[in-house]
């Protein structure tokens, strides 16, 4: 007769007591839980124990469960160290998980809407608890998955583990890397920021380079929503990178997984024999199992990611916002993300259709197909000594390419705007926003009667027909405006430097740029600074300078005359052509640039 | 076969060190999250602090671009153009705040203190009301009344001027006019004098005779001796030029600041004999005396503060000023607004303000993407966070700066009707419609252009429109009115009688097939007789 009209654990409770009843019942649920393991059988696996009955309670979770069915229930020793995986495939799918994590927090906060989505991460980053936290380990963990994928596949590429019978695993790795670099892609959209916007504009045109035309416009047209993009593209790109990408991701690497476990882990070449395959032929001495050394293994990685992650998020790694996208401004030195730079060091060097579309196809296919062509039985790294130069000598090409890719490179921007790009950056920091409020409040040149709208001025400048005594021009409309000549730096130091030490550094910026960096494209040049206050929390901070315009020759390579410097070019009266250009930025007593 | 029975180097080695590691790393990312956590309120409040100052940089460039031009560099307004942004009345600021908030707690104080057990607290509460009554009077006369900075500065520009003059033309300033009529006067009689030599010349010429050589030498030399004349002239008229209207205007900056500081010292004398007149003890003989002064003093004191008010009108009239009053009410009190200030900011960007047309050279146009404009709305909201930096404690240098005030569109140009028939309300029958049809008819133009203006101003055309369901179209009103008149001649003597009483008391009578009472009853107060005439003209003319 059970206690209650139905049977129940009190029934135990009366027969057995209190203690050993709970225990059996928890025993019970744990075992069903880990499909095979009971309370007796984890606690001696963490011991290190060998298991104290037969059949392996430690196998049945492979045999019976979901999760480990898809993991071997032991690996060959030699694979389970540092070398020769270094843990890359594994980080793989750590970084997928951890991006999906992040990403769904962050999924409840977003609109994909140019109309509110730049609000959206405004108030993620200013309202939602951890919100920034959030944002900072998704991209952090975007920028670790493109990194740790590509050097997975350069790992497998060296130990020559493509070879056959690993071909389709290979080939599957290759889709996952090519998803995975999309899946990144298509996130910087996301926010709608400059940098988003921008960097997506040019990746896209490449694809509208796609020959023949008709073939271009479409995919164009398919991939923005629109000739450019905007609430379309936002969609598309949303969809892609929450749906469309994790599900092929999720698909191929189910089949990845499958294959891995299929063929077994590739042993270190040194291992077996050449042109043989002996990763299933596992000895018994030679056997490591998933439970419980992979598995605590891994347990203890995921947490030391987790770790490092939110310790870099915390204090050293914050994701960029720049501001709203902005059609109709193109911010100086637009990049693509650092993983395509190769591709914008290529397009520099040719054909915007084949650097941009042709050779990349070719390379991918190449990748695509390398297992198919590469019949060499051996992974020997003796053995495969074209194929690891040739190897080697792709990574220098990307790396070159990577650094032809960044506006250091062919890239030729007026110097005037250059300097001023410099100190006043279209997007982030730069010298000048750098500099703390209160610095710049102590020396405010112009007074509050002088404050002068310079933009005005110095297009009524520009346009004057008779040549401008900038000058006496300037510091009649601000007397204590800043001058920087070439030789007056010593007399700037000793006023600024010991008391305004950012405010000393942009000078010098300034002085660098002006009379080293660009002095022979803007020769004789004399820089001005005018600080005024315009709100009781607001300055405006307007940088002026002026110089004789220098003789160009075809090439766009400055003419130099006999004492190696630069030839000025002379209007009609034989008098060199004074140019004057200038750049406002202001900056609020809050918005604390210096600090972030 | 060659094998390599080395272990693999493992970075755990143990299960141990790897449960171990685990906890370690798990315990410490769970350390981690929760300092964030810990550090999320302050951090949050940061990022939105430095998010908005950010939203007002790139406001103050958005603003320079698009804003300054009719707004003013430092959003103090275009006299004539466009009003001030920068503006206390804009910005919710109340110059009074703080003292409102002081009376009206000394206020409930008095009220609570009972008089009979405690008079010496309740008088000491109400000299204490009195003292915050008196800073809160002087406060409002500063801001209203004290340009002397100003007049201060016009005035150094003049004596620069006169001392300029006395260098120049070695003359007083003051001789200045005197020594313009006198060359002026000669001017006149030279010209004079060339006149009938002039006509002689003609005369002959006209005539076909040579005119006489003497003439001609004549007319000459009293042509050269007036064109000497005028050239030693010149220098003078053009100082005088100069100095006139600044003389002018430093008089009337003088004008008012005397009887500014007349008030104030008047106020002064008072306050004194007053107190002379406390510490006197009732039915002393001195009592007498000092009421009688107290008396002289307060009538010359009503007289300065009107020579006062004069004074300042005759600035507002010459546009030296604008008329500036710090009790006037907030913008948002102004347009009725209901929602924030922010509110009212960002959706005049958004849509403009298409009436305002009506009273500015150029309308304010709407700025966002959304309604036609160049902006973005995040750019619209950029520019309002700018708008919105501007709020602060405004000071009377601030308020000195400021070219132009909003114009409220329900503002008359001249009396409300209601005050040509001041007891209204109290008394309906003691102006009627006769009165006011007597009134406007003697008007000297009745001008049914600017009523259609007006119709439309004063929101008439949002209900009455051809085709409403909701109010009689305007189209044929007048032959309506008309009708009306010949149904009940002893109402509507004629159909000018109905249109004034539709307007001004709308329920006494509603048209068949609309809702009574559902035109405001307000008119009365809003509209001034012209304007109120020159609608009805505009009616009149709708006639099919």
């Amino acid at each position: 007769m059970s206690v209650l009209p139905v049977p129940s654990i009190l029934d135990d409770i009366k027969e057995k007591g209190v203690r050993k009843a709970v225990y059996e019942t928890l025993d019970r649920t744990t075992e069903r839980v880990t499909a095979g393991m009971n309370l007796q059988d984890i606690r001696e696996a963490l011991r290190g124990d060998k298991p104290s009955r037969r059949p392996n309670p430690r196998l049945t979770p492979h045999a019976d469960g979901f999760w480990l069915h898809m993991r071997p229930s032991y690996y060959h020793t030699a694979v389970t160290g540092l070398y020769p995986t270094f843990r890359l495939g594994w980080l793989s799918t750590f970084f997928f998980a951890f991006e999906i994590i992040t990403g769904l927090f962050l999924m409840i906060f977003y609109t994909p809407s140019p109309d509110v989505a730049y609000n959206d991460m405004k108030n993620i980053l200013g309202n939602v608890p951890l919100g920034q936290l959030m944002r900072d380990l998704h991209r952090l963990g975007a920028e670790g998955m493109v990194t740790v994928v590509a050097l997975h596949m350069l790992r497998t590429f060296v130990t020559g583990s493509y070879k056959k019978p690993r071909q389709f695993t290979w080939f599957t790795g290759v889709v996952l890397l090519l998803v995975t670099l999309f899946l990144s892609f298509s996130g910087y959209l996301l926010p709608w920021d400059q940098l988003a916007f921008w960097a997506v504009t040019i990746g896209t045109s490449m694809a509208e380079a796609a020959p023949p035309q008709v073939v271009g416009t479409n995919v164009n047209l398919l991939l923005r929503g629109a000739p450019d993009i905007g609430a379309g593209g936002l969609l598309r790109f949303y969809l892609l990178h929450v749906f469309a990408l994790p599900l092929i991701t999720t698909i191929f690497l189910g089949v990845h997984y499958y294959k891995v476990v299929l063929h077994g882990h590739s042993l270190p070449p040194r291992e077996e024999e050449v042109g043989k395959d002996t990763a299933k032929r596992v000895p018994m001495d030679r056997r490591t199992y998933y439970i419980p050394d992979i598995m605590s293994n891994e347990l203890a990685w995921i947490g030391m990611c987790g770790f490092i992650l939110v310790l870099l998020c915390l204090w050293f790694f914050h994701a960029p916002l720049e501001n709203h996208a902005d059609p109709q401004v193109t911010p100086l030195h637009t990049t693509a993300p650092w993983y395509f730079l190769w591709l914008q060091g290529m397009l520099k060097l040719g054909d915007k259709v084949i650097m941009g579309v042709v050779l990349p196809t070719v390379i991918f296919g190449f990748l695509f197909v390398l297992p198919y062509v590469d019949l060499t039985p051996s992974r020997r790294y003796a053995h495969r000594r074209i194929a690891l130069s040739l190897g080697m000598l792709t990574c220098l090409a990307l790396v070159i390419l990577t650094y032809m890719g960044t506006p250091y490179y062919g890239v030729s921007t007026a110097a005037n705007d250059e300097v001023a790009q410099e100190l006043i950056p279209m997007e982030g920091v730069g010298e000048i926003r750098a500099i703390p409020f209160d610095e710049l409040q102590a020396n405010l040149t112009a007074t509050e009667s002088s404050n002068v709208i310079w933009s005005v001025e110095v297009d009524a400048w520009k346009n004057s027909t008779t040549p401008v005594d900038l000058d006496a021009n300037v510091l009649a409309r601000d007397p204590n405006a800043i001058v920087i000549r070439e030789d007056n730096l010593d007399q700037l130091e000793e006023l600024y430097k010991e008391n305004y030490p950012e405010l000393w550094k942009a000078i010098e910026e300034y002085h660098h740029l002006l009379f080293d960096e660009f002095s022979d494209s803007l020769p004789n040049a004399v820089g001005y600074i005018s600080i005024s206050l315009t709100q009781s929390n607001l300055v405006r901070f307007y940088i002026l300078m002026t110089w004789d315009v220098p003789q160009v020759d075809d090439e766009g390579e400055i003419v130099m005359n006999d004492d190696d410097e630069p030839k000025l070019l002379l209007n009609e009266e034989g008098n060199p052509i004074r140019a004057i250009s200038g750049k406002q930025v202001y900056i609020h007593e809050e918005s604390e640039w210096h600090a972030h | 076969m060659e094998t390599n029975q080395k272990q693999p180097f493992m970075e755990f080695p143990s299960v141990e060190s790897r449960v171990i590691a685990g906890i370690l790393f798990f315990t410490g990312t769970l350390i981690l999250l929760a300092w964030a956590a810990i550090n999320e309120p302050a951090r949050m409040t940061e990022f939105t602090e430095r998010f908005n100052g950010r939203s007002v940089e790139t406001g103050a460039i958005l603003f320079e671009n698009n804003c300054s031009t009719c707004h003013g560099d430092e959003g103090y307004g275009i006299a004539g153009r466009a009003p001030a942004l920068n503006n206390p009345f804009l910005l919710n600021y109340n110059f009074f705040a703080e003292h409102d908030r002081q009376i009206a707690a000394l206020n409930d104080q008095i009220a609570a203190v009972d008089a009979e057990k405690e008079p010496e607290k309740k008088a000491e509460l109400e000299s204490q009301l009195a003292l915050v009554e008196a800073q809160r009077q002087e406060l409002y006369e500063t801001l209203r009344y004290d340009y002397s900075e100003q007049w201060a500065a016009l005035d150094a520009q003049l004596t620069a001027l006169d001392s300029r003059i006395q260098e120049e033309l070695a003359i007083p300033a003051s001789l200045l006019g005197v020594e313009v009529q006198k060359r002026s006067d000669e001017i006149s009689a030279l010209e004079a004098e060339l006149l009938p030599v002039t006509e002689r010349i003609t005369a002959a010429q006209s005539a076909g005779q040579t005119p006489d050589p003497a003439d001609v030498q004549q007319q000459t030399d009293l042509q050269t001796q007036i064109d000497a004349k005028k050239a030693e002239l010149s220098p003078y008229s053009t100082l005088n030029d100069e100095r006139t209207p600044l003389l002018a205007k430093t008089g009337r900056y003088r004008a008012l600041k005397d009887a500014h500081e007349q008030v104030k010292a008047l106020r002064v004398q008072i306050a004194e004999l007053e107190s002379q007149l406390a510490a006197l003890p009732e039915g002393d003989a001195g009592r007498a005396d000092i009421e009688s002064q107290l008396d002289t003093l307060q009538s010359q004191l009503s007289a300065q503060e009107k020579a006062r008010d004069d004074a300042l009108q005759a600035m507002i009239d010459a546009k030296d000023i604008i008329d500036f009053d710090p009790e006037a009410p907030s913008r948002m009190t102004q347009l009725k607004w209901n929602g924030t200030l922010e509110d009212l900011i960002y959706t005049t960007l958004l849509s403009g303000r298409p009436v305002s047309a009506a009273y500015w050279p150029a309308p304010m146009v709407a700025w966002s993407q959304d309604a036609g404009g160049p902006l973005r709305r995040d750019q619209v909201q950029n520019l309002t966070d700018y708008v919105l930096n501007w709020s602060r404690e405004f000071t009377l240098q601030d308020v000195r700066r400021i070219n132009q005030l909003a114009i409220e569109p329900s503002a008359s140009a001249g009396p409300s009707v209601d005050a040509v028939c001041p007891d209204i309300e109290s008394n309906p029958d003691s102006c009627v419609v006769d009165d006011i049809v007597v009134q406007i008819s003697a008007l000297e133009v009745m001008d049914s252009t600017a009523g259609q203006q007006a119709y439309t101003e004063n929101a008439c055309s949002g209900c009455h429109f051809s085709g409403s369901v909701i109010a009689p179209a305007p189209q044929g009103v007048f032959t309506r009115a008309q009708g009306y008149s010949q149904q009940d001649p002893a109402t509507f003597p004629d159909a000018r009688h109905y249109l004034v009483q539709s307007i001004l008391y709308p329920n006494s009578f509603s048209s068949d097939g609309f809702t009574a009472g559902a035109m405001p009853t307000t008119f009365g107060k809003t509209l001034d007789l012209q304007t109120l005439a020159n609608i009805v003209a505009y009616l009149e003319s709708q006639d099919q």
